[in-house]
């Protein structure tokens, strides 16, 4: 018996260091952010006059076939309903990808979104982004399709396997990287433009890929920026210089502020009594409204209401200032008939993304907040059924 | 010879990287519902999560030629509808009818990326003033489904919606509503708060037995669990010590699991996490350079402590599934849970005790029986301890 110890204890001893930098080197490296160029729309002239100038620019860099691929007729509603949650390798977006545009173009198309959008909204935008880079060069992407068919069916789902609450095991097992890379990335976000950038005539601007589309319908000085889909998966990462990224923090942490300043009789109406799995209004449920649930916000106090509307702001506030400022007006207006509902559990530890799905429904809003099974991955969704794609302000109701 | 099997036997464990312990298969249905007058319908979302996809396929594709013809579409469609209940008033169930459908590729299901949609029609008897009371319910795919059921703002401004209710994991729904007369008050339209909810009956059945699927759903892919059930079966000699051993290990996890189910017990996953992979690379060793220890009352003590932080891990995994249950529904939920993580100890446990047994039989005299059982005992723990090692490296270095 004695005899096989030193055995034992020798391949214990050889493979342990063995097995320990095989698993330190598939360990995910995360990439450097993005530096986020500067912003901002200098408040003169007006925000769509800008808005056009910059879609200009940007289709002036483009040669006869791209422009041909990027623009879409104004009442092309195939391709205005063309935008997803899922990758673009399965649900392919019109337009062209920043993976197919040189450098010059590539900046030209940025700098129109920084006029579109707030400085916070373009941030949010390229974290996002960056969030599907990490995603790509990390180890827990699933294999990709149609490469794998000897893995087990299906293999695991996407992003972090992580227990919630213990961080099991990573899958192991996949090339990082690799073919599944064409995928995901940051560069896999596509531009398209439907209708002519017009100062008068309505004209829209879609941007958007994996966990991201935003819808943006001009009409005169209005923009519109429903529907529009932010999601993360991970949805928390670190840049190169050790900073820690939460796209979609503030949705999450504003939440859980204001459920925690309600009071008990207020968070009773608040909490559904059951478990909502998952977008009740995402892709694919344009046009639709459903009956409002939870808590009416005519019951809050004055601070509680500033709260709601600082988490309303977080969707509505993407839009550039201008925009946004008068959507919050309209926000403003229908709080008291605004339901705030939430499913799940009412804590969180500090830093983390809650397991809770929240709503919150007005007469022109539906915002949702839905976390995905997985740890880390978050999907929302932001309508105003009664002007989503600016429809009301094109042909309003006889 | 034997010992360069054996040594690969190790390498080969060593290797072993399983693919996402504790990872839950989901078929999320979602189902809108339009109400008008005399008709009601219904449209369901399906889409079968990664992990499903390959069985949902399968019945799907039936003839598993890799597309989805008419015949098989209509046959799913019709499978679904009879896993639908509407009933209107408590009377009589209506009819469903398929209005359209529209399946998904092959390619796409396989990704998880798959929506099927179908809609349906039925039609409803006309009523009075009176509150009408609608009852749908969806029992497709239980174990693994999620569901989803709203109704949408009705489009006849004469209907008006008075109440919704659902059970928690909304596979019964119930909707009040009116055709005709004055409309009661919007805020009315979701239960007030200070109405005492009548909770749907909650089919204590049904949450017990999902549950019970879904321990033993997680004991079979907590690969950690295993290697230490694993470790435990070979430092036992006879039957008697592995049951002893095991009554030790269950009682402590079934202990924490029911506390930190019940939010009566919180540690961190940072602390339970590497104290698993702990318990595991103790185990192994202690099978290696102290079998005889492995008999005694200090393996029944140890099996007992490291139980408790096992027990604390199955609770992750099980609160996922929970929150927001009703505290009945929790504790058959904690019940049918334990009893399913109990039968997956047993699967493996017992082939693997049978298979060790089976093997000693195969040496003729007493001392080469011994022999063999260090050796397999040996060098499985061995195996054991490094995957062990692994998982503790990796419960270090990941970020909670």
């Amino acid at each position: 018996m004695k005899s096989k110890s030193p055995l034992s204890l020798l391949s214990i001893l050889v493979l342990t260091p063995f097995v320990i930098s095989r698993m330190l080197a598939s360990s995910p490296t995360p990439t450097a952010a993005d530096e986020p160029s500067q912003s901002d729309a200098s408040a003169t002239p007006s925000a769509t006059s800008q808005a056009v100038g910059a879609a200009n620019a940007f289709l002036a860099t483009l040669d006869e076939t791209q422009r041909a691929k990027v623009l879409f007729a104004f009442n092309d509603d195939k391709q205005r309903a063309r935008w997803s949650n899922f990758p673009t390798g399965f649900v392919p977006r019109g337009g062209i990808s920043l993976h197919d545009m040189s450098e010059a173009q590539r900046q030209a198309a940025m700098a129109l979104l920084t006029v579109v959008l707030s400085p916070r909204g373009f941030e949010k935008v390229q974290q996002i982004m960056e969030a599907d880079e990490v995603f790509k060069l990390s180890d827990h992407q699933r294999p990709p399709f149609g490469n794998d068919k000897d893995h087990d069916h299906g293999g695991p789902p996407p992003g972090n396997d992580k227990d919630h609450d213990r961080g099991g095991p990573p899958p192991g097992g996949f090339k990082p990287g690799g073919p599944g890379g064409a995928m995901f990335g940051k560069d896999l976000y596509y531009f398209s433009i439907l209708g002519t950038p017009s100062e008068k005539a309505p004209w829209m601007l879609q941007y958007g890929g994996h966990h991201l589309a935003l819808n943006l319908t001009f009409v005169g000085e209005h923009g519109v920026i429903t529907p529009t889909l932010t999601g993360a998966q991970p949805a928390t990462y670190t840049t190169a210089d050790g900073k820690t990224v939460r796209p979609l923090g503030p949705e999450n942490d504003k939440a859980f502020a204001l459920l925690g300043a309600l009071d008990d009789a207020q968070r009773r109406q608040a909490v559904l009594k059951y478990q909502v799995g998952d977008l009740v209004l995402g892709p694919g449920h344009d046009g639709q409204t459903i009956q409002p649930e939870g808590l009416k916000a005519s019951a809050l106090n004055e601070k509680q209401r500033a709260m709601l509307l600082d988490l309303i702001s977080q969707w509505a506030g993407i839009a550039s200032d201008r925009y946004a400022a008068a959507r919050m007006e309209e926000i403003k207006a229908g709080l008291d008939d605004t339901w705030f509902a939430w499913s799940g559990p009412t804590t969180v530890e500090a830093g983390q993304y809650g397991k809770a799905y929240y709503r919150i429904q007005g007469p022109k809003l539906v915002i949702e907040y839905a976390p995905q099974h997985e740890a880390d991955h978050v999907h929302t969704m932001y309508r105003d059924p009664t002007n989503d794609y600016g429809r009301a302000l094109i042909a309003p109701a006889p | 010879m034997k010992a360069r099997l054996a040594l690969l036997a190790v390498v080969f464990l060593g290797w072993v990287a399983p693919a996402g312990a504790h990872r839950l298969d989901e078929y999320l249905q979602a189902t809108t519902m339009a109400v008008e007058k005399d008709h009601l319908g219904l449209q369901l979302r399906l889409t079968p999560g990664v992990a499903v996809a390959g069985q949902m396929l399968a019945s799907l594709d039936a003839d598993g030629d890799g597309t989805i013809s008419d015949a098989e579409q209509r046959a799913y469609a019709e499978h679904v509808r009879r896993d639908l209940s509407l009933t209107l008033d408590g009377a009589g169930s209506l009819t469903l009818r398929l209005v359209s459908s529209s399946f998904p590729g092959t390619e796409e299901i396989n990704g998880g990326l798959g929506d099927i949609v179908l809609t349906f029609e039925a039609d409803l008897p006309p009523g009075g003033v009176a509150t009408r009371r609608l009852t749908f319910e969806n029992h497709h795919e239980r174990a693994i489904a999620v569901y989803l059921v709203n109704c949408l703002v009705p489009r006849d401004p004469g209907i008006h919606v008075v109440a919704q209710d659902r059970s928690y994991d909304q596979a019964r729904y119930q909707l009040d509503f009116t055709t005709g007369g004055s409309a009661p008050p919007l805020s009315t339209a979701s239960v007030p708060a200070n109405a005492p909810h009548q909770p749907t009956a909650t089919n204590d059945l049904p949450v017990f037995t999902t549950f019970f699927w879904h321990g033993v759903y997680h004991i079979l892919t907590g690969y950690d669990h295993l290697l230490f059930i694993s470790a435990l079966v070979l430092g036992a000699a006879t039957l008697w010590d592995l049951i002893k051993v095991v009554t030790a290990f269950t009682l402590a996890h079934s202990l924490t699991l029911t506390l930190a189910a019940l939010n009566l017990v919180h540690v961190s996953g940072r602390v339970v996490e590497p104290l698993i992979s702990a318990s595991i690379v103790c185990v192994a060793l202690q099978n290696i350079f102290w079998p005889e220890r492995a008999r005694g009352w200090s393996r029944l003590a140890i099996a007992f402590f490291f139980g408790l932080f096992h027990g604390l891990g199955f609770a992750g995994g099980l609160r996922d599934l929970m929150h927001r249950m009703q505290t009945g529904t929790v504790l058959f939920a904690i019940l049918g849970f334990s009893f399913g993580v109990e039968a997956g100890h047993q699967m493996v446990l017992l082939p693997l005790f049978a298979a060790l047994k089976a093997a000693r039989r195969t040496r003729a005299d007493a001392a080469t029986r011994a022999r063999l059982v260090s050796v397999l005992r040996c060098f499985g723990s061995a195996g054991i301890s490094v995957a062990g090692v692994y998982y503790f490296c990796v419960a270090l270095t990941e970020p909670s």
